[in-house]
């Protein structure tokens, strides 16, 4: 795994974590500023859809795979990782619940 | 949503600008190469030339990665009908207005195993 973030449903980042010493080091600045990116390219993503569709969930490159897990209350669940990293949906939903019970509660 | 096609057009164009960019951003090497980028209900299948040009497919969320085949329709079908073609004036501005490349395109998408 290289990094985590959470956004909350207006684009804001909320968290932004580093997960491994090979992650790419961003400033303050650039993650909050890749945050709110990302928040409008998934909701441009859900509007050129050729068909009814939700928002960016995956993403895959030649150096990394992005998955995203968007709430029912719009927050989005970020992580990259190594390609062919398994189980990332499954790792943002259980980091989902981690948050309803720590960070709400 | 099937609007102004061009207005379609330019949305793409944009998205996958600053998707590229996000790319860069996120990779540890810094490199923006995007292969796929997938929704719940449909995928976007994405290839850059060395030359700069893009090709796109979007399909149904059930087909693999084309990445290769995207590969190869730039390298033997748009290189060799287009590029190489010396009656045919490609200026890389002007969409792509050859009908013989459009019909070997369109061979080669159904030729494919893909639903």
């Amino acid at each position: 795994y290289y990094q985590l973030f959470i956004i909350n449903r207006n684009g804001g980042l909320v968290y932004s974590k580093s997960l491994a010493p090979t992650a790419p080091a961003l400033s303050t600045n650039d993650s909050l500023r890749l945050g709110s990116t990302f928040h409008g390219l998934h909701a441009i993503a859900q509007q050129i859809a050729p068909i009814v569709s939700g928002g960016i969930e995956r993403l895959e490159t030649e150096t990394f795979i992005l998955q995203c897990f968007q709430t029912l209350t719009g927050v989005k669940f970020v992580v990259t990782a190594a390609p062919g990293t398994p189980d990332l949906d499954a790792l943002l939903r259980g980091i989902y619940e981690v948050y309803s019970d720590y960070v709400l509660k | 949503m099937s609007d102004d096609p061009e207005e379609e057009r330019r949305l793409m164009f944009g998205m996958l600008f600053s998707l590229k960019e996000v790319v860069a951003r996120f990779s540890p090497t810094g490199s923006d190469n995007l292969h796929v980028m997938k929704t719940s209900n449909f995928i976007l299948h994405h290839f850059q030339s060395l030359t700069g040009f893009v090709f796109v497919i979007n399909t149904k969320a059930d087909v693999p990665d084309l990445y290769a085949n995207l590969q190869h329709i730039y390298s033997n079908i748009f290189i060799e009908y287009v590029a190489k073609n010396p009656l045919y004036h490609f200026n890389g501005e002007d969409p792509i207005d050859n009908p013989l490349f459009a019909t070997k395109v369109e061979e080669y998408l159904m030729s494919l195993p893909v639903p």
